[in-house]
């Protein structure tokens, strides 16, 4: 899926996504195996259906990593991943999120919204394959800056004079 | 025949009058601090900014998490 720019409100340390359970419709928990989440930037608003292709090459960085991702939520409620590795967003190229896991339990239902446009690209039978089949909606995300509170200390900021 | 008022001179009082916005004549010290201070807050701001949501909370669906 991807994320416009103008969505974005400009650059930002991505260090949080999350996504919004979808009412009380399916289950309250799911599990998803081999789960990892990769972002990059892309200079188009519309995905192809080549997964590899949607990034300015380069940016495709693998941001968290887990062998067993549970999701869970209270209806409306939202499911925050912590990523392993922040992701720099540089505010002026769009924003893909790519998800990947192989086999787990139980559908955990989560919001999406109409967009207009090809930004969805899914392939669930074939975690192997280049491709997917396009889709017009995708999923509500919010994105967390990272807290970088400790990095720039005073203590820090003064020791640039 | 009065008597200049005493300013005391530190990061304490430069900080009061930078927040209230009182007119204040720093010297070359404190305006050091006060490049500091702006510095930052700039980057408490920044760095406490809020989270962006993409979309809207319109459709339930069992995509992209099916795993049936």
């Amino acid at each position: 899926m991807i994320a416009l720019a103008e969505e974005m409100n400009g650059p930002m340390t991505i260090g949080d996504i999350s996504w919004q359970r979808g009412g009380s419709s399916g289950s309250a928990q799911g599990t998803y195996n081999s789960f990892k989440i990769y972002m990059g930037l892309s200079s188009s608003d519309e995905l192809t259906d080549t997964f590899e292709s949607n990034y300015i090459s380069g940016t495709r960085t693998l941001v968290y990593a887990t062998s067993s991702q549970t999701m869970t939520a209270g209806p409306d409620e939202w499911m925050t991943i912590i990523l392993d590795t922040p992701f720099q967003y540089n505010g002026t190229d769009n924003l893909v999120v790519e998800i990947q896991w192989a086999g787990g339990s139980n559908m955990f239902y989560t919001y999406m919204w109409e967009t207009g446009s090809n930004r969805g690209l899914m392939n669930k039978t074939n975690i192997g394959s280049p491709t997917g089949t396009l889709y017009t909606r995708m999923s509500e995300l919010m994105f967390t800056p990272e807290s970088s509170l400790q990095q720039y200390s005073f203590a820090y900021i003064k020791s640039l004079w | 025949m009065g008597m200049e008022p005493t300013r005391e001179s530190g990061v304490v009082p430069l900080t009061i009058s930078y927040l209230i916005g009182i007119k204040y004549r720093p010297n070359k010290k404190e305006v050091q601090m006060k490049g500091l201070l702006t510095m930052g807050l700039l980057m408490i701001t920044a760095s406490i900014a809020g989270a962006v949501t993409v979309g809207s909370p319109d459709i339930p669906s069992m995509d992209p998490f099916c795993a049936s």
